[in-house]
C-alpha cells in the first residue's frame, strides 16, 4: 500500500485514566491507518474503548484526567504530516472541525441546551468555513435539507430538547459534512435513527466516501459495518484483537472473542437479511 | 494515594484541635494561669509577659485566662445548641416520617414556614421576645435550625420504612420504637454527623456574633465574641486586643468546617467537590 | 409558563400568611400589655383598672384571637404598624423608611462587589482547576467561611481606617463611609458565590456538549464564556436570588460595627429598648422580602431556561 494516499496513521495509541489513586488503561497500544476514500470500521462490545480512541485522536480528552501516548500522524495536502497528539493548540483548531470532523455518540447531550439550533449551527459554520455572513443561514438550511429534515426554518429556531435524538444525530452528520473534511470519525452514527432513515444516512455517507473522504466508522452493527467498511478492527477490553477485511475476519477469526462476536452477530445478520428478503418488507 | 493520606491526616489534625480545645475548656480552672475576672487597673494593656502570656485587657485581666475560660460558653454552648437541634429535629422528623398522615402534614407545613424565613432574623426575633440572655440565644438557635434536620430525617425515614428489612421487622412484630432505633438510626447517622459537624461551626459563629452584638453572653463573663466587642471599643488605641480571640475563633470554626468537609468527601467520593 | 407562574405566585400566599401569623403571635407573646403602652403613649397620668379595661375594649383586645389577627392583618397590609414604644411621636413605618436607604446602599454595594469579584474568580478557578490561583482561592474561600464578619470588619477598620486613614472609621454621611462596611459584608458572602460558580462550571465542563463544541472547532475561550459560563450562571440564578435577602439581613453586624444607621442597627437598638412594634415590623419586612426574592428569581430562572420555558 502506498503512503501517498494515507490520511491518518495511528501508532501505539494508549489512553490511561488517572483517578485519585488508580490508573486504568482504557485504550492499550492501538495502531491502525486510514487511506483516502477508505472506510475503517471499528467493531467491539460496549466499553471496549472505541469512543475513547477516537476522542483521544480528536484531542478532546481533558489532559488533567487522561494520559494519552503514542502518535497519530495526520496527512493533509502535500505538507509534512502533523502528529495530532502533539500538535499546538492553534494548529489543532485549524484541523479540528475543518479537516477532521466527528459525529458523537449520544446526540441528545451534545448541544448546548440554552441556544437554539440555528445559533449553534451558525457558529460552527462561521468558525470553520469562509462563508459570508449573509449566506450562513441559507447554508444551515441547506444542511438540514440534505439530511432530509422537513421544515428547516422551524428546526433552526428550536432548542435541542425540542428535537428528537434522530434529528439531532442527522444535524451532527450534516455539520460533519459541511466543511468537506479529509477525515470523518463517525461514532455509532446510526444508533438513534430508525432503520429507514438509517438506510438513507448510510447512503449519504457512502457517497461522501466515494468522493474520497476517509472515514472511521464505529459500530456494533456488523451489517452496517459490512456495507460501509473496507477494513475492520475488532476491539476488546481496550485492545485491538484483529485487523483485516470483514470477510477475512469472518472466515478466520483469530481468537475466541472474535469468533463469538462473529457468530452471534452473523446469526443476527442472517435473520435480519432473511427478514428483509421476505416480500413486502423491503424498503 | 498521597491525597487520601493527606486528607485523613488533615481530619485527624482537625479532631486533635477540637479535642484540645474541649479539654482546655473542661479543665479551664486548672490550665488558666490567672483568674479571668481578676482586674488589675495598674497593669492594663500590658504586652506579653511570663505572668500574662497573651497580655492583659482594658481592665488588666489576663487575656489567655479569659480565652481559655471563654471556650466554655463558645464551644460548649454551641455543642449544647447542636444537641438540642438534633434531638428536636430527630423527634419531629421521625414523627412526621413514621406516622405520616396529618401529623406529617402539620409538621411539614411548620417546617416550610420556618425554612422560608432568614435564620438570622428569626434568631433575633426569638431573642427579642424572650429577652437578652445567653440561654435564649441557645433556644433561638435550636428553634431556627431544627427544621432542616426534621426535613432531612423525615425523607430518610420515609425512604427506609419502605425497604424490606423494616417491613420484615414489622411483620414479625417488633415494636415501632425498636424498629426505629435498631434500623433507622444507623442509616441516617453518617449523614447526620457530617451535617452536624458543619453546622457546629455555623453555630459557634452565630452565638459569638450575638455575644458580640451584646445579645448573648453578658459583660464580665469571658466569651470570645464578647471579648471582641470589648476590643472594638479600644480598636483605635490598642488594636492588639482583637488578635487573640479572633484567631482562636477562626481556628475552632475552621477545624469544624474542615472536619465536616473531610467526612463528606470520605462518604461521597465524587470528582467535583467544594 | 403562564400557568406555572400563576401556580408559583399562588403558592407564596400561604407562606406569607404563615409568616404574618408568626409575627402576630410574636407581638401577642411579648411581656407587655398593649393597652398599658397605649395609655402611656397618650400620657395619661393615673392608670386605673377601669381605664385599662376601657382602652382594651376600644382597641379590640377583648375580641377573640382570630378577629384580632384579621384586624391586625388589615392594618399591616395598609402598612400601618403603629407607633414606636420608645419614641411615641414616631410611627414604625417612618422609622423603617428612615433606615432603609442606608441598608439598601450598603447591601447593593456589597452585592455589586460580590458579583463583580466572584464570577471572574469562580470562572478562573474552574478553568485553571488545581493551579496555584485555584489553590489560593480555595484557601481564601475556606478562611473567609471560618472568619466572623465582625472580626473581618474590625481588622478592616483598624487597617484601612485607623492605620492607613484611607476611609472614615464610622458613620454614614458619605459614600466613602460605606466602602469598608460593604467590603466586609462582601467578604463574608463572596465565598458562597465563588464556590457555587466554580462547582457549577466544573460540572458543566464535564458535559458532552462541551466535547462536541470542541469537536465543532470552536475556540476554547468561546466555549468557556459563551456556553459553559452561561449554563453555570443559569443554574445559579435561584441561589443568587435567595442570598440577596440574606445579604440584606447580613448587614446587621456590620451596621452596628461601623455605626451605620440602617435597618440592622435599628433592629438591635429596638431589641435593647424592647421596642416591640419596630422589631415585629422588621421581622415581617425581612420575611416578606425573602419570599418575594425567592419567587422572583425562581421565575427568572425559569424564563432563562428554554427547557422549562416552553413546557406546559
Ligand atoms: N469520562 C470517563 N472517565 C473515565 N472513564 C471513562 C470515561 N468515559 C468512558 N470511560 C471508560 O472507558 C472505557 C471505554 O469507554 P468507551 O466510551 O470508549 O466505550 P465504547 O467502546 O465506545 O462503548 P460503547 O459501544 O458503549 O460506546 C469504559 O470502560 C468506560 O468505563
Ligand atoms: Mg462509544
Amino acid at each position: 500500500m502506498t503512503s501517498d494516499n494515507r490520511v491518518l496513521q495511528v501508532e501505539n495509541l494508549t489512553v490511561r485514566y488517572k483517578n485519585r489513586k488508580r490508573i486504568t488503561t482504557l485504550v492499550d497500544d492501538l495502531s491502525f491507518h486510514v487511506d483516502r476514500g477508505e472506510c475503517l470500521g471499528i467493531l467491539g462490545e460496549s466499553g471496549s474503548g472505541k469512543s475513547m480512541s477516537s476522542k483521544a485522536i480528536m484531542g478532546i480528552l481533558p489532559p488533567r484526567q487522561f494520559d494519552v501516548t503514542g502518535s497519530a500522524r495526520f496527512h493533509t495536502g502535500s505538507e509534512e504530516p502533523t502528529d495530532l497528539l502533539r500538535i499546538k493548540k492553534e494548529e489543532r483548531r485549524a484541523v479540528r472541525g475543518r479537516k477532521i470532523t466527528m459525529i458523537l455518540q449520544n446526540p441528545m447531550a451534545c448541544f448546548d441546551p440554552l441556544f437554539p439550533m440555528g445559533t449553534q449551527m451558525a457558529e460552527t459554520v462561521r468558525e470553520n468555513t469562509e462563508t459570508p455572513v449573509k449566506e450562513i443561514r441559507g447554508l444551515c438550511q441547506q444542511v438540514l435539507k440534505d439530511m432530509q429534515i422537513r421544515s428547516p426554518e422551524e428546526v433552526l429556531l428550536k432548542y435541542p430538547h425540542q428535537l428528537s435524538g434522530g434529528m439531532l444525530q442527522r444535524i451532527m452528520i450534516g455539520l460533519a459534512l459541511v466543511t468537506k473534511p479529509d477525515l470523518i470519525i463517525a461514532d455509532e452514527p446510526t444508533t438513534a435513527i430508525d432503520s429507514i432513515t438509517q438506510f438513507e444516512i448510510i447512503g449519504e455517507l457512502l457517497k461522501i466516501k466515494e468522493q474520497g473522504t476517509a472515514m472511521i466508522f464505529i459500530s456494533h452493527d456488523l451489517g452496517v459495518v459490512n456495507r460501509m467498511a473496507n477494513r475492520v478492527i475488532v476491539m476488546h477490553r481496550a485492545k485491538s484483537l484483529q485487523q483485516g477485511t470483514l470477510a477475512e475476519i469472518i472466515q478466520n477469526p483469530g481468537d475466541e472473542y472474535t469468533r463469538q462476536l462473529v457468530n452471534s452477530r452473523l446469526t443476527l445478520v442472517d435473520q435480519f437479511n432473511s427478514f428483509l428478503r421476505e416480500p413486502g418488507v423491503s424498503a | 494515594m498521597i491525597k487520601q493520606f493527606f486528607q485523613s491526616r488533615l481530619s485527624i489534625a482537625c479532631l486533635v484541635i477540637i479535642l484540645l480545645f474541649t479539654l482546655a475548656g473542661i479543665f479551664a480552672p486548672y490550665i488558666a494561669p490567672n483568674d479571668p475576672y481578676e482586674t488589675d487597673l495598674m497593669n492594663k494593656f500590658s504586652s506579653y509577659t511570663r505572668e500574662h502570656p497573651l497580655g492583659t485587657d482594658q481592665l488588666g485581666r489576663c487575656v489567655l485566662s479569659r480565652l481559655i475560660h471563654g471556650i466554655r460558653p463558645t464551644l460548649f454552648l454551641s455543642l449544647l445548641a447542636m444537641a438540642g437541634t438534633i434531638t428536636l429535629g430527630l423527634v419531629m422528623g421521625i414523627l412526621a416520617g413514621y406516622f405520616r398522615g396529618w401529623v406529617d402534614e402539620v409538621i411539614m407545613r411548620v417546617v416550610d414556614v420556618m425554612l422560608s424565613f432568614p435564620s438570622q432574623i428569626m434568631i433575633l426575633a426569638v431573642v427579642a421576645l424572650l429577652g437578652i440572655d445567653i440561654r435564649n440565644v441557645i433556644l433561638a438557635n435550636i428553634f431556627v435550625k431544627w427544621a432542616w434536620y426534621a426535613r432531612m430525617i423525615r425523607t430518610t425515614v420515609i425512604q427506609y420504612t419502605g425497604k424490606n428489612f423494616v417491613l420484615f421487622s414489622k411483620s414479625i412484630g417488633s415494636g415501632s420504637p425498636y424498629i426505629l432505633t435498631r434500623h433507622l438510626l444507623p442509616c441516617i447517622a453518617s449523614e447526620l454527623v457530617v451535617l452536624a459537624t458543619l453546622d457546629t461551626g455555623w453555630t459557634i459563629l452565630n452565638i459569638s456574633t450575638l455575644s458580640f452584638l451584646g445579645l448573648g453572653v453578658q459583660a464580665p463573663t469571658p466569651e470570645w465574641g464578647a471579648m471582641l466587642n470589648e476590643a472594638k471599643n479600644v480598636v483605635t488605641s490598642n488594636p492588639g486586643q482583637m488578635v487573640a480571640p479572633g484567631v482562636a475563633i477562626v481556628i475552632l470554626i475552621a477545624a469544624f468546617n474542615m472536619l465536616g468537609d473531610c467526612m463528606r468527601d470520605a462518604m461521597d467520593p465524587r470528582e467535583v467537590r467544594n | 409558563m403562564k400557568y406555572y407562574i400563576i401556580k408559583r405566585v399562588m403558592a407564596t400566599f400561604p407562606l406569607l400568611l404563615g409568616i404574618s401569623f408568626l409575627c402576630f403571635i410574636f407581638i401577642n407573646l411579648i411581656p407587655s400589655d398593649p393597652a398599658e403602652v397605649a395609655l402611656r403613649l397618650s400620657q395619661v397620668p393615673i392608670v386605673t383598672d377601669e381605664l385599662l379595661a376601657q382602652v382594651r375594649a376600644d382597641m379590640g383586645l377583648d375580641k377573640p384571637f382570630l378577629m384580632r389577627y384579621l384586624h391586625w392583618l388589615g392594618d399591616t397590609v395598609r402598612l400601618d404598624f403603629g407607633h414606636s414604644y420608645t419614641n411615641p411621636s414616631r410611627t414604625v413605618l417612618g422609622e423603617l423608611a428612615r433606615s432603609l436607604p442606608n441598608t439598601l446602599i450598603l447591601a447593593s454595594l456589597s452585592l455589586v462587589l460580590v458579583i463583580a469579584l466572584s464570577i471572574p474568580i469562580g470562572f478562573l478557578s474552574a478553568v485553571y482547576k488545581d493551579s496555584l490561583f485555584d489553590r489560593i482561592m480555595r484557601g481564601f474561600v475556606f478562611m473567609t467561611t471560618a472568619m466572623p464578619s465582625y472580626w473581618i470588619g474590625l481588622i478592616f477598620m483598624w487597617f484601612f481606617a485607623i492605620k492607613l486613614r484611607l476611609f472614615p472609621i464610622s458613620g454614614n454621611t458619605s459614600l466613602s463611609h460605606f466602602l469598608l462596611p460593604a467590603f466586609t459584608v462582601a467578604l463574608s458572602y463572596i465565598s458562597i458565590y465563588i464556590r457555587l460558580i466554580r462547582n457549577n462550571m466544573l460540572l458543566n465542563m464535564g458535559q458532552d456538549y462541551v466535547l462536541y463544541a470542541q469537536v465543532r472547532g470552536l475556540k476554547d475561550g468561546m466555549i468557556l464564556t459563551r456556553h459553559v459560563l452561561k449554563n453555570s450562571l443559569q443554574s445559579c440564578i435561584t441561589a443568587i436570588g435567595m442570598s440577596i435577602p440574606q445579604l440584606i439581613s447580613g448587614t446587621i453586624v456590620v451596621e452596628n460595627l461601623f455605626a451605620i444607621n440602617g435597618l440592622g442597627r435599628l433592629c438591635i437598638a429596638s431589641i435593647f429598648n424592647r421596642d416591640y412594634p419596630v422589631i415585629q415590623a422588621y421581622v415581617l419586612f425581612m420575611g416578606v422580602l425573602f419570599i418575594l426574592f425567592n419567587l422572583v428569581f425562581d421565575i427568572i430562572q425559569m424564563a432563562a431556561d428554554p427547557r422549562l420555558r416552553k413546557e406546559s
